[in-house]
C-alpha cells in the first residue's frame, strides 16, 4: 500500500472503537452499520464511518442490501487477519521514472537506427514495438494504474527485456553482435541521463544488457 | 559501360585509363589532401554501380557528416533517395556506433569488420566505400599497430564478394599517405592531388598503381563540373 493509504489506515485503526468493531466482524458475517452499532451501543454515524473507510482501504466486503423500506450496505470482514504492508521503496514516481527511462531508450534506438542510414532496419524495429501497442503493454498501463508498484516494476523490466532481446536478434542480423551491442549500448548511455538514480537503484539497465 | 571483371567508376575519363575500372573484389585506395574531390570519388563510384548497373553499393561514414555527403549527392544531381528505400545504395553512418557519443572511442578495424561481415552478405553489396581509413586510424596508438590491423582488414576484404574503394588523407605534398603503408596493402593506388599553379587550386589525377591492369601513368588534371568529377584523359599536367 501506498504512503496515503497506509495513513488512513492508521488513522483509522486507532480511532476508539475500532478494535471492537473488527472483533465484532470477525466471525465473518455480513453486517449493516446499524447492528455493529447497536451491539457495542456505539453511534450508528460512527460505525458507519469506520465501515465505509476499513471497505475503502480493501480490509473489508461491502454490497448492497434492499428492502421494501429502505436500503443499506452490509459488510463483512475480507481477511481475519489485517495486515498493513507499506512499500516505501515502489511509489508510482520510481515506476513513472522507469517507465521514461525506457521509453527514452527506445526512442535513441530508432532515432539511432534511422541516423545509421539503413531504413530496413529503423523499419524492422518500428514493427517490433507496434505490436506491444496491445496486449502486454495494455496490461502493464491497467497495472500501473491500480497502483501494483512492484509488480508494476518487474513487469515493466520484463517486457524491456523481451524487447531488447528482439531489438539485438533484428540489429546483429545485418550487422554483426558486436556493432549491435555498440548500437544499443550507446543508445541506453544517452537514455540514462537524468536517470541515474532509478537506473542503478532498479538495475533497469542490466535488462538492456542480456 | 560495363567490362567483365571491372567495375566502372562513371567518373568521366578515368576508365578509360583503367581499362574500363578497378578490377573486380579488389582493393582500392584513393588518397589526396582535403578538398582534393576524394570523397566526390567515392561517391561516384557508388552511385554509379547502385543507379547504372543495378549493384548494391555501401558507403561507410567515419569522418564526415551524412548530412554533408547526402548535400553533396544532391548537388551533383546523384539522387540517392529511392537507391536507398531499395537498398542499392545504402550510406551508414559509422559515427552512430561510438561508445559515449560523439566524442566516444573512435572505430578500429575489428568494429569494421564485425560490422562488414554480416551487413556485407545482409545488403548483398558488390561495392564498397570506406570514408575514411585516416579516420580509423585515430583508433591506433602507433602506426605499427596501425599497418598490422590495416594488414589483416585488407586480407578480410579481399575474401569477400565485394570491390573496395578506401579513402585516405594525404598530410601534405610530400606525404602521398597519413602512415605510408597504405598503398602497399592495396591493389590500386589512385593519386588525387591539389596544387597552386599561379595562384589557383588545379586539381589532377594520377594512378599511381593497379594490379591487374594495363594502367596509364601520366598526371591528369581533373575539373569539377555540374555532373561531378571529370577526368582530362587526353591531357597531361607537366
Amino acid at each position: 500500500m501506498d504512503e496515503k493509504s497506509f495513513s488512513e489506515a492508521v488513522s483509522l485503526l486507532s480511532g476508539e472503537h475500532s478494535l471492537s468493531i473488527l472483533r465484532y466482524l470477525a466471525g465473518g458475517e455480513w453486517r449493516i452499520a446499524s447492528d455493529v452499532s447497536r451491539s457495542l451501543h456505539i453511534h450508528t454515524t460512527t460505525a458507519s464511518k469506520f465501515l465505509g473507510g476499513m471497505h475503502a482501504l480493501g480490509f473489508l466486503d461491502r454490497r448492497l442490501r434492499k428492502s421494501h423500506t429502505r436500503s443499506a450496505y452490509e459488510y463483512r470482514i475480507a481477511n481475519p487477519r489485517i495486515a498493513l504492508d507499506l512499500e516505501l521503496a515502489e511509489g508510482p514516481a520510481p515506476l513513472q521514472e522507469a517507465m521514461d527511462f525506457y521509453l527514452a531508450y527506445v526512442s535513441n534506438v530508432l532515432e539511432r537506427g534511422r541516423r545509421l542510414g539503413w531504413p530496413a532496419i529503423a523499419d524492422k524495429l518500428e514493427a517490433r514495438l507496434a505490436r506491444d501497442r496491445t496486449g502486454s503493454k495494455e496490461e502493464l498501463f491497467s497495472r500501473l494504474l491500480r497502483g501494483e508498484g512492484a509488480r508494476g516494476m518487474e513487469e515493466l523490466r520484463s517486457m524491456f527485456q523481451g524487447i531488447q532481446r528482439e531489438f539485438l536478434a533484428i540489429t546483429a542480423a545485418s550487422m554483426g553482435t558486436d556493432t549491435a551491442h555498440r548500437l544499443l549500448s550507446g543508445a541506453a548511455d544517452e537514455a540514462r541521463k537524468g536517470h541515474e538514480d532509478v537506473v542503478e537503484r532498479y538495475g533497469l539497465r542490466k535488462v538492456l544488457e542480456a | 559501360m560495363r567490362m567483365e571483371g571491372r567495375l566502372a567508376t562513371g567518373i568521366d575519363g578515368f576508365d578509360v585509363l583503367v581499362q574500363g575500372g578497378f578490377p573486380a573484389r579488389t582493393v582500392n585506395l584513393v588518397a589526396g589532401p582535403a578538398g582534393s574531390g576524394k570523397s566526390l570519388f567515392g561517391l561516384h563510384f557508388c552511385y554509379s554501380g547502385a543507379r547504372v548497373l543495378g549493384e548494391p553499393s555501401m558507403y561507410l561514414v567515419l569522418e564526415e557528416t551524412k548530412e554533408s555527403l547526402q548535400r553533396v549527392m544532391r548537388t551533383f544531381g546523384m539522387g540517392f533517395e529511392d537507391l536507398e528505400r531499395s537498398e542499392r545504395f545504402l550510406m551508414i553512418d559509422l559515427g552512430e556506433l561510438r561508445i559515449g557519443g560523439a566524442e566516444g572511442s573512435a572505430i578500429g578495424f575489428r568494429e569494421l569488420q564485425d560490422f562488414l561481415a554480416s551487413s556485407l552478405k545482409a545488403a548483398h553489396v558488390r561495392r564498397l566505400v570506406i570514408d575514411s581509413l585516416s579516420a580509423v586510424g585515430l583508433h591506433y596508438s602507433t602506426p605499427g599497430e596501425f599497418r598490422e590491423r590495416l594488414f589483416g582488414f585488407s586480407r578480410f576484404l579481399r575474401a569477400q564478394d565485394v570491390t573496395t574503394v578506401l579513402i585516405a588523407e594525404s598530410p601534405d605534398a610530400q606525404s602521398l599517405t597519413a602512415h605510408g603503408v597504405e598503398q602497399f596493402i592495396a591493389d590500386s593506388f589512385v593519386h588525387l592531388g591539389l596544387e597552386e599553379v599561379k595562384g589557383e587550386l588545379r586539381r589532377t589525377l594520377t594512378v599511381r598503381k593497379m594490379r591487374f591492369t594495363k594502367h596509364d601513368t601520366a598526371k591528369h588534371p581533373m575539373y569539377i563540373t555540374p555532373k561531378g568529377l571529370a577526368v582530362a584523359a587526353d591531357e597531361k599536367v607537366v
